[in-house]
């Protein structure tokens, strides 16, 4: 359904140094900067899959969706989403897709929710009986039924969204681009919009595509995700198996028989501090329990907990020795989150 | 055949429009209490000092007709003046139009329509309101051929007046703001289109360069067409011109469109 091959974009951005100084002379003469967007990336998505692009801020995600929708032309590279190339914009095309972003709206902000529906019916040429029928699943799904009639502007963010949701999917599209359609919403929210997500690739397979900060939603929507870095992928494929392949670190945690206090000292965080199992997280700088192991970190200790990250290949080792030196009652050994391996990825050029 | 979602297009900007109220109002009251104060106040003392009856071919009562509906038929052919493209470039959301299934030229001139359809309504509202108080003075000439061929021209130079402003406005596709040009584009058709002056008023050389420049047929153009002042082969001209305008200026737009769109990028607010 999404082929792409080799898509690289470029944007030619103009510096804009800080200072009147350098804005007077910028009306004069100007400094210009390529910036490297995305760099030959190629993929290929099924149907009924649902691929979640993962990257820090700048790193390329918006990018390709908005190149995949159509919205800007690449710098070189073919890509096929339904067998047409999206910047070509073609009607058939445009009517097959949907592409929401969590940071623009594209409903009319004056119009109430109910009109612009009513117009996206005759844009998208949609039958009466569909029409009614979708909308109705939708709004009821998303519990908004009653503010249909409410201009946009007038509506909360999570609201608007829920909106802007339905006007997306109220054709049925076959292919559904989701740039950050959870940002700023609130738990019950997110929730709901994940959970509607979920069944709308249930009922329709459509071919999604979906980037987020949040990792909830990644590990709730999608089973492959792609690691975006600096314009490159650099992880594509099944989300469990990133654990497998880059996971450096196993947690270790201990709970205890009766509190252990010895050895105070401050260590560096050398990894990010973990969270979880219901034990609260160090806080930063707090003083920590050294275990008496170069390469152990500590992530959590308190009057039950003990926690410790060690490199995988050191794990039996450490294990043996919290048993050896700690009131000891239960032991379990984990991989890293996701969260702090993609973290890693993300930050470490080295993986 | 007018597709559906084209009247429904229209039917929407028209509910947009009108649920403004103030502005509805203000802008009513504006164009006819403000502009036109302005105008009587300093045409009868132009009139009172020259001691003449007529300038410029104009008697003082056609003059203040002439000032009346000069912002009535500005706002009937070039509706709130801009079509906002540019905006919508420099914000990102012309997103929608490209997403969407819908031609974007055409949605723009359905939204034009609907604000050049509030125009309509006001000069309607405006001539009732006067033919209450006052009456019609003896040499306007208006018949019902003039007021259709007003229509005409209007719808013409309506379209012309939006294929251009869209032109320069998807200049934004390079230049980010493009605030200033536009503001200078509605300047020169409100001097040279004859918002501010008739232009009989204007030398003669000048007038005869503003004929086949698009600029009077916005506004000179079709106010002496209502009342009575143009021939049917003037007329003829004049639409000829128009189309010849319009049809250079959509070839323009649409050559702005297919490369400006390339460069694109969907960023903003």
């Amino acid at each position: 359904m999404i082929s792409a091959e080799n898509l690289s974009k470029t944007f030619r951005v103009h510096l804009k140094e800080a200072g009147l100084k350098a804005s007077l002379k910028a009306l004069v003469s100007r400094k210009w900067t390529e910036k490297h967007a995305l760099k030959n990336v190629s993929l290929k998505v099924g149907p009924g899959e649902i691929v979640g692009l993962i990257g820090a801020n700048g790193a390329g995600k918006t990018t390709l969706v908005k190149l995949l929708a159509g919205i800007i032309h690449p710098t070189s590279g073919t890509a096929s989403v339904l067998g047409h190339t999206p910047w070509k914009r073609e009607l058939p095309f445009r009517r097959q897709i949907a592409l929401l972003m969590g940071q623009k709206a594209q409903l009319w902000w004056d119009l109430p929710a109910g009109d612009c529906f009513l117009l996206l019916k005759e844009i998208y040429q949609l039958p009466e009986k569909q029409y009614r029928e979708n909308l109705a699943f939708l709004a009821d799904t998303l519990q908004v039924k009653n503010l249909l009639n409410v201009q946009i502007r007038r509506l909360s963010l999570g609201e608007r969204m829920k909106m802007e949701l339905i006007a997306s999917l109220l054709h049925n599209p076959r292919v559904v681009f989701l740039d950050e359609p959870t940002i700023g919403l609130d738990i019950t929210a997110q929730r709901s919009i994940r959970e509607f997500l979920l069944g709308y690739r249930k009922s329709h397979s459509p071919a999604m595509i979906l980037t987020s900060h949040y990792m909830e939603d990644i590990e709730r929507l999608c089973e492959r995700i792609i690691v975006i870095r600096e314009g490159e992928f650099i992880y594509d494929g099944p989300l469990r198996q990133i654990v497998r392949r880059y996971a450096r670190h196993k947690v270790i945690t201990a709970h205890l028989d009766k509190p252990i206090g010895a050895s105070l000292a401050t260590a560096p965080a050398a990894i990010p501090a973990h969270a979880g199992n219901g034990v609260e997280a160090r806080p930063a700088g707090a003083p920590t329990l050294s275990i008496g192991l170069p390469f152990a970190q500590t992530l959590v200790h308190n009057d039950e907990v003990l926690k410790v990250a060690v490199p995988k290949d050191k794990t039996v080792e450490a294990a043996a020795h919290i048993l050896k030196s700690y009131p000891v009652i239960d032991l379990t050994m984990e991989d890293e989150e996701i969260t702090t391996i993609i973290e890693s990825i993300m930050k470490d050029r080295t993986l | 055949m007018i597709s559906r979602w084209m009247w429904h297009s229209y039917s929407l900007e028209m509910r947009k429009l009108l649920s403004y109220r103030v502005d509805f109002w203000v802008q009513f009251a504006g164009s006819i209490f403000v502009q036109f104060g302005v105008a009587y106040f300093l045409w009868s003392a132009i009139f009172e000092v020259r001691g003449t009856e007529q300038v410029g071919g104009y008697t003082f009562p056609m003059l203040m007709l002439y000032y009346i509906l000069a912002p009535l038929v500005e706002r009937m052919t070039m509706g709130d003046s801009w079509t906002h493209i540019s905006t919508e470039i420099y914000e990102g959301t012309l997103t929608r139009y490209i997403v969407y299934p819908m031609p974007v030229l055409p949605y723009k001139y359905i939204a034009h329509i609907a604000k050049t359809s509030i125009g309509l309504i006001q000069l309607v509202m405006t001539l009732g309101l006067l033919s209450l108080f006052f009456d019609r003075p003896a040499e306007l000439q208006t018949s019902a051929l003039s007021v259709l061929q007003g229509i005409v021209l209007i719808f013409f130079a309506g379209y012309l007046y939006f294929i251009i402003n869209l032109a320069v406005e998807m200049i934004a596709f390079w230049a980010d703001s493009v605030w200033s040009l536009l503001v200078m584009v509605k300047f020169t058709v409100s001097l040279l289109g004859g918002a501010m002056l008739p232009l009989t008023l204007f030398p003669e050389g000048v007038r005869k360069v503003l004929e086949i420049l698009p600029f009077s047929y916005f506004i000179s153009f079709p106010i002496r067409c209502f009342m009575g002042q143009v021939t049917t082969s003037e007329w003829l001209a004049g639409l000829a011109i128009i189309t010849v305008w319009a049809i250079v200026a959509t070839l323009a737009a649409q050559m702005i469109w297919r490369r400006g769109s390339k460069n694109y990028a969907g960023v903003g607010q």
